[in-house]
């Protein structure tokens, strides 16, 4: 019994070292592009050169958000860790224009993936957190994206269905990538855990995924995966078109 | 003085900037061609030393966390292949710049979040006495 608890002890530990360490990679690598920017911008400026302005604009935006995306998903996790409920701002909202900007954004920034979304409508609505739902989605491509280092096609698959009394949007990410062995499968959710097939291979934080589903259960929706390792991953997320039903209560 | 700088830095092999993150690459790539120098960029360990030893590059600029293969697989290859001709500047996010550089065998390391003034120097030190 000692021996186990040493042993999660170091666990702990190990997960916490390497939490440490991606997150001050992945939080400087924004900060760098938006410092250097920044000075790129003063010094067009100050030479009155007013060329490529509105390039350099939009990488220090993207880096921002980038950013702020980031601060999101560790302060959900924050909050989860401490059992508190997310403050969701809920309204009626179309997802439809949201995914695609996301999904086009994706795209810009990798040849070497092929992101293809098919949907059963142009009309999304879901009661949501717009910048939550925003970060769910962002998250769950760029995974599909990073687990998939080879490239390949990624594709999101939106239909509905109705199930107890209820209108479901359903969302399926679906890549190509290096998939995620069964054992580690059950954790993938938890906070800071990463799969054994990415960890020291892969940088992450093991925030991304857990602070999504985390959103998703705060909207009353579901998230599930199913992969073979090698061999792919899909990320099936369903959202209640009408809002968390709140008599029914969290199953 | 700058035009010149830009011919004869143009006529040269390229700047090979690493990093996972396209607009980290993207913000390098523009800070160098100002300067006139050309660049290509690489997201991954893999395409780097691809790129790599496709087209000598005159200089390396790698992040030490990339996804296929880290910066330490990337700079062993590059100096098994190039022994000490094409020199690797780490861009480092940590504390431990200069231990890791000298675990690569880098000849310099810039700490991120850095200044580009700070990122030129260091450039065009390397490359005056690599000359």
């Amino acid at each position: 019994v000692a021996e186990r608890a040493q042993r999660e002890a170091e666990d702990a530990l190990q997960i916490r070292n390497d939490f440490l360490s991606s997150i001050s990679h992945d939080l400087k690598t924004p900060l760098t592009v938006m410092r250097g920017t920044i000075q790129l911008l003063q010094r067009r400026l100050k030479q009155g050169d007013m060329s490529a302005l509105l390039d350099r604009l939009k990488v220090l935006e993207v880096s921002i958000n980038k950013m702020q995306g980031m601060i999101e998903d560790i302060l959900t996790i924050a909050q989860l860790k401490a059992g508190q409920h997310l403050d969701l701002d809920i309204r009626p909202l179309n997802l439809f224009p949201l995914i695609t900007r996301i999904v086009e954004e994706q795209q810009e920034i990798t040849h070497r993936h092929h992101l293809h979304l098919s949907t059963y409508s142009r009309d999304l609505p879901v009661q949501g957190d717009a910048i939550r739902l925003d970060r769910v989605i962002t998250n769950l491509l760029t995974n599909a994206i990073k687990y998939s280092p080879d490239g390949g096609s990624i594709t999101l698959d939106i239909t509905d269905e109705e199930e107890s009394n209820q209108h479901w949007i359903v969302m399926r990410f679906q890549d190509q990538g290096i998939g995620i062995p069964e054992a580690d499968q059950p954790f993938l959710f938890r906070p800071f855990y990463r799969a054994s097939n990415a960890r020291g291979h892969i940088p992450g934080t093991g925030v991304g995924l857990a602070s999504a589903a985390q959103v998703v259960r705060e909207h009353g929706g579901t998230i599930s995966l199913s992969s073979q390792q090698g061999q792919g991953s899909c990320i099936l997320v369903r959202l209640p078109v009408n809002g968390k039903s709140e008599e029914r209560g969290d199953v | 003085m700058m035009k010149e700088q830009n011919t004869t830095n143009q006529a040269q092999a390229p700047i090979l900037v690493v990093d996972d993150d396209y607009h980290l690459c993207q913000m390098v790539k523009w800070v160098l061609e100002d300067e006139g120098f050309e660049v290509q960029m690489a997201a991954d360990g893999r395409e780097a030393v691809e790129r790599a030893l496709l087209q000598q590059p005159k200089l390396i600029l790698l992040d030490m966390r990339l996804p296929l293969l880290d910066g330490k697989g990337v700079a062993k290859q590059v100096h098994a292949h190039y022994g000490t001709r094409v020199p690797i500047i780490l861009m480092s996010a940590d504390w431990h710049g200069e231990e890791k550089r000298r675990q690569i065998e880098a000849v310099a390391y810039v700490r991120k979040p850095f200044n580009i003034d700070d990122l030129l120097q260091v450039v065009q030190n390397t490359l005056q006495r690599s000359a």
